[in-house]
């Protein structure tokens, strides 16, 4: 079992204890992640790195509780995640987590703002939610696309219509699964500027995906996952 | 932690569906019109099956005019001594008496136009007391009584456009067993009691006075006078008793003709239930198809699969209800369209577009419940409760989209076909019912499940394509085995309704060949004119004439050995020359002993004061007019017949020597013996062939809808077995195969689909002719065989076809884009 743990005096936000995932095949089983353990505090920004089939975005899913691990814990304020029933796990990601994710994964048929609103409107303030969805936009600059449906934005201009979405129920936690894999390095650039301003404004507590260096190097903390183990920190 | 929280706002959820919907328009459209195709076509067939069973087959008080029907041994005029024995049975009971003289097989003739029409029914009637049950609905709102009283005649609709009359005219009505009789046509019937179309109904006291040696009603008709009380029912067995002859309704109900109409009708709609639920699913599949990432975002972002049910719950309402709206206009617009085809036709009997409300409702509300269940379970299946799972296998899409979405038709398949069994075996789901369609689940599980065994062992070791194409069937098992049903379906449907088709083509022709080939003039007039006018004719005609026999009806009494048998026949003697003895031969539907007893046998025949040697035959003689084949006949010479004449009606048939000197014949003999029905063998044979065209015409609208139905499907499954292999596809652009390459590979294995489809199509055919057949012989439909290579040559092509037509459509996407899904 590897477990990083950082700033005792801090309660962490999110725990991810002993965690395992493995699917099946055929007679044998291909383990994807293997009893890993680790702890994001308030206010961090972690990236996960590690290379191409490493377990990473497998890590990503079940600590916003996407999926189904094959052992172990993810505990969210304390609260274990996978023994929460399906409706609490539902307000649990609604109003707890906000996720965002590589190729964006917009409502089609919805506009920008439109789409802002989905989680509020499940959420605890339904009534301002179109407010709430403009000032969002507003925040990542797109004041003049509220309108626009996904298809006429750009890929940068998706991807910060997803970070306001992520924001919509103010969450403590953002978890973004590789939010510059589908950028040009400008528009990247932009994304992890907004990041930080994000984190640095809202005392938002961050666990970003990444497998390029430049973009972990931007984070507070660098964990890095190596078939499936988190791999022992630099000396 | 635990706070109770609300579902999706049900304005925003709204607003929700409804962009998903309207966003995109041509999708919307498309969906819509296949739900309107599926509903339209189970309303419009359910809609003419309704108007149709309502016609043919009415309400069994009303087939026989009330409860019971009776009548006495031998058909003979209900004595007045037994009428009154009758009346006094019946007097203290709740019951209605009506008395009627019914005559078939006449011809009617226009006095004004000359224009001549067959009769089924010719009944005479006491106007008081007719009908007893059901109703008979006159133009105009003219009170029938009054007119029945008046002495006059009322016609349907059929006869007075077929004779171009209307009330006013004069009609002249004779043949068969009823004398040549005037009548003036008082009124026209919209509706009869048992809504045959070619009937006339006038007075029994009119047939006191107008038919020479009318002796009296021949069928008393009895109903409750309060409806359903049972009164008639409890006096049947004191009637048998008494001697009568008692029909019931029930009885009439299991007539075999109303039973084919039956079979055939209820197999209709059920090939339409289950073709417009698949037709509706698969629809609606193809619609949901690709929302299984849609749905994993929104449970990412913490909606409860309840949020998604319901945002798929108004998207599907939506859709259901409108194209289930339109389907049902659509079907009761097709409807009318083919009833007043039909009803052109010259049907025997009327078809009204029977608007039934239940059908209606039913229609409607089983395109919104298939449209409902097929969009919930699709959103069941996409709404994992593990998001994550839906995005890897979209990130996969090649596997996902080849796997087994399709899985959804099957619950909806075992549903369906429960009901369909439930149906079929019933008027309710029996439990009998629920067990069959079990059963026939298993069994067509069974069926794909060796079909894929089949074709994995197919030795298709040639050509890489068809190689390829067997391992892509083979390995897809649900999605093959379901489309592969789909297809199978769709031409079960086609090759059952062309089998149909053809078996009615076939008796038609077969009609049409057996007609006489002679063109003979028949002639109808009073027996007691008959010894004047024969040799009248002889002398007229002697250079045209090649022949000719008299037929008169009498009763008769046979005597053998100390038994006798009350017997009506029909006297036959040849113009010229004629039996040194009379030679009796009996129908069929007499005593069976005297049928048995064989050629031979002498007995004696007692007709009036007159009593005759005469001896059995058991062959047809020939020359026999085959119209009156339900009568003993007997051969006799011609001075006899006339001697026996007596009242009642005569026969005359004649024949030309050549075609031209009958036709010539024929239009001198109407003008020279205009006061008697004069009519050629094709006035016979359009009036048979209008009814055979009729019912072909019927059969071929039913064909040609499941036809179209079924072809629909067919373009249908195809279209979503192709687009399920989108991504596939494209992945294979992407790994440098060019767009004909990949046209070639659809091709291939979509022609091997068709062949394989064709063949489960031709079994399932063939197994559905063969319990239609054993349920009820007089159904004769032909397993259908010989079409099974065209079938098989079809289905290849056109599934090839489609298939490739839609994938070029498919491939014009970018390979990114589609395997983005996009």
């Amino acid at each position: 079992m590897s477990m990083i743990a950082t700033h005792p005096s801090i309660p962490a936000v999110l725990q991810a204890i002993d965690l395992s995932k493995w699917l099946p095949l055929g007679d044998t089983r291909i383990d994807i992640l293997n009893s890993v353990s680790l702890e994001v505090v308030h206010g961090e920004w972690v990236a996960v790195t590690g290379p191409s089939g490493s377990g990473k975005s497998t890590l990503l899913g079940l600590l916003a509780g996407l999926d189904e691990p094959s052992g172990g814990e993810v505990r969210l304020s304390g609260q274990n995640l996978f023994d929460a029933p399906e409706p609490e796990l539902a307000r649990m990601r609604n109003r707890a987590i906000g996720i965002v994710f590589q190729s964006f994964h917009l409502i089609p048929t919805l506009t920008a703002c439109e789409n802002v609103e989905v989680p509020m409107q499940i959420g605890p303030d339904r009534a301002n939610a179109s407010r709430r969805a403009r000032e969002l936009l507003e925040m990542v600059g797109l004041g003049d696309r509220l309108h626009h449906r996904p298809f006429q934005l750009s890929g940068g201009q998706q991807q910060r219509v997803a970070i306001a979405r992520s924001l919509a129920n103010s969450p403590d936690l953002i978890l973004a699964d590789e939010p510059t894999g589908n950028l040009d390095s400008k528009t990247a650039t932009a994304i992890l500027d907004l990041f930080d301003r994000l984190k640095r404004d809202l005392g938002l507590t961050i666990v970003m995906i990444t497998h390029d260096p430049g973009v972990a190097a931007r984070a507070d903390r660098t964990i890095t996952i190596v078939d499936g183990r988190v791999a022992a920190p630099p000396q | 932690m635990k706070t109770a929280r609300a579902h999706m706002a049900a304005a925003f959820a709204a607003r929700y569906a409804m962009h998903t919907l309207f966003r995109e328009k041509w999708r919307l459209a498309v969906v819509l019109l296949c739900i309107a195709c599926g509903v339209a076509s189970f309303t419009a067939l359910q809609l003419l099956a309704e108007s149709i069973r309502a016609s043919a087959l009415p309400d069994s008080r009303a087939q026989l005019g009330g409860d019971l029907a009776l009548s006495l041994p031998g058909e003979a005029p209900i004595p007045p001594e037994r009428m009154r024995a009758l009346h006094n049975m019946t007097r203290h009971h709740d019951i209605i008496l009506s008395p009627l003289a019914e005559a078939q097989a006449n011809f009617a003739r226009s006095t004004d136009s000359g224009r001549l029409a067959f009769l089924n029914n010719v009944v005479a009637v006491d106007p008081l007391h007719f009908p007893a049950a059901g109703e008979l609905r006159v133009d105009d709102g003219i009170d029938t009584r009054a007119i029945l009283l008046r002495g006059q005649a009322l016609v349907t609709r059929d006869i007075a456009q077929r004779l171009d009359i209307s009330p006013g005219d004069r009609i002249v009505i004779g043949g068969g067993d009823v004398p040549a009789f005037e009548l003036d046509v008082g009124g026209i019937v919209t509706m009869t009691p048992n809504r045959r179309g070619l009937s006339l109904f006038y007075s029994l006291d009119r047939a006191r006075t107008a038919i020479p040696g009318y002796r009296g009603p021949t069928r008393i008709l009895l109903a409750d006078e309060t409806s359903g009380s049972g009164a008639s029912a409890a006096l049947r067995p004191v009637l048998a008793k008494a001697g009568w002859i008692v029909r019931a309704p029930a009885l009439a109900r299991i007539d075999s003709t109303g039973r084919v109409i039956d079979l055939l009708l209820r197999g209709a709609s059920l090939m339409a239930l289950i073709v417009a639920m698949i037709g509706v699913i698969l629809s609606v599949r193809l619609f949901m198809a690709r929302r299984r990432t849609e749905f994993a975002v929104l449970a990412a972002l913490g909606s409860r699969r309840s949020d998604i049910f319901r945002l798929t719950a108004i998207e599907a309402l939506f859709l259901g209800g409108t194209g289930a709206l339109l389907g049902v206009a659509a079907g009761i617009g097709l409807a009318g369209w083919l009833v007043s085809r039909l009803s052109s036709t010259g049907l025997v009997f009327l078809i009204d577009l029977r608007m039934d409300a239940w059908t209606i409702a039913l229609s409607w509300a089983l395109g919104v419940a298939i449209t409902l269940s097929a969009c919930t379970w699709a959103a069941l299946l996409a709404a994992d409760r593990w998001p994550a799972r839906s995005f890897r296998q979209s990130a996969t899409g090649i596997s996902a989209i080849g796997g087994g979405d399709l899985r959804c038709l099957w619950p909806t398949w075992a549903g369906t076909l429960l009901i369909a069994v439930g149906s079929l075996g019933g008027e309710i789901i029996t439990l009998a019912g629920v067990v069959a369609g079990l059963a026939a689940l298993v069994l067509a599980v069974a069926l794909f499940a060796g079909l894929l065994a089949a074709i994995a062992r197919l030795p298709l070791a040639v050509g890489r394509h068809l190689r390829t194409a067997q391992t892509n069937l083979t390995r897809r098992k649900w999605s093959t085995a379901t489309a592969l049903s789909a297809l199978a379906i769709g031409l079960f449907t086609i090759h059952l309704a062309a089998a149909a088709w053809w078996s009615s083509y076939d008796r038609l022709q077969t009609r049409e060949n057996s007609a006489p080939a002679a063109n003979r003039i028949h002639l109808t007039l009073p027996a007691s004119e008959l010894a004047p006018v024969l040799p009248a004719l002889s002398r007229r005609y002697a250079d045209d004439l090649m022949g000719g026999e008299v037929s008169i009806v009498r009763p008769a009494t046979f005597s053998m050995n100390g038994n006798s048998q009350d017997l009506r026949i029909r006297l036959f003697a040849p113009l010229t020359g004629g039996p040194s003895e009379t030679m009796m031969y009996p129908s069929r539907s007499d005593d069976v002993r005297i049928r048995k007893l064989g050629d031979d046998t002498y007995g004696s025949l007692t007709i009036g004061d007159e009593t005759l040697p005469a001896r059995l035959g058991t062959g047809r003689p020939s020359g026999f007019n085959p119209t009156f084949s339900s009568t003993t006949a007997v051969g006799i010479s011609l001075e006899r017949l006339l001697s026996l004449s007596g009242d009642g009606s005569a026969s005359v048939i004649v024949e030309g020597r050549t075609a031209a000197a009958s036709a010539r014949l024929l239009h001198d003999m109407s003008r020279v013996y205009d006061r008697f029905l004069v009519y050629g063998d094709s006035d016979i044979r359009d009036a048979t062939g209008s009814v055979y065209r009729g019912l072909f015409a019927l059969a071929g609208a039913m064909a040609s809808l499941s036809v179209a139905i079924g072809i629909a499907l067919l373009a249908n499954s195809v279209a979503l077995a192709v687009y399920e292999r989108k991504a596939e596809h494209a992945l294979l652009r992407a790994l440098g195969y060019s767009r004909a390459q990949i046209l070639a590979l659809i091709s291939t294995e979509f022609g091997l689909f068709g062949f394989i489809g064709a063949f489960a199509a031709i079994g399932g055919a063939a197994g559905a002719v063969w319990l239609v057949n054993a349920a009820e012989p007089l159904a004769q439909l032909k397993a259908p065989f010989w079409q099974a290579p065209v079938l098989i040559i079809f289905s290849s092509v056109a599934a090839a076809l489609i298939a490739s037509g839609i994938a070029r459509l498919a491939l014009r996407a970018p390979p990114m884009a589609a395997l983005r899904g996009e």
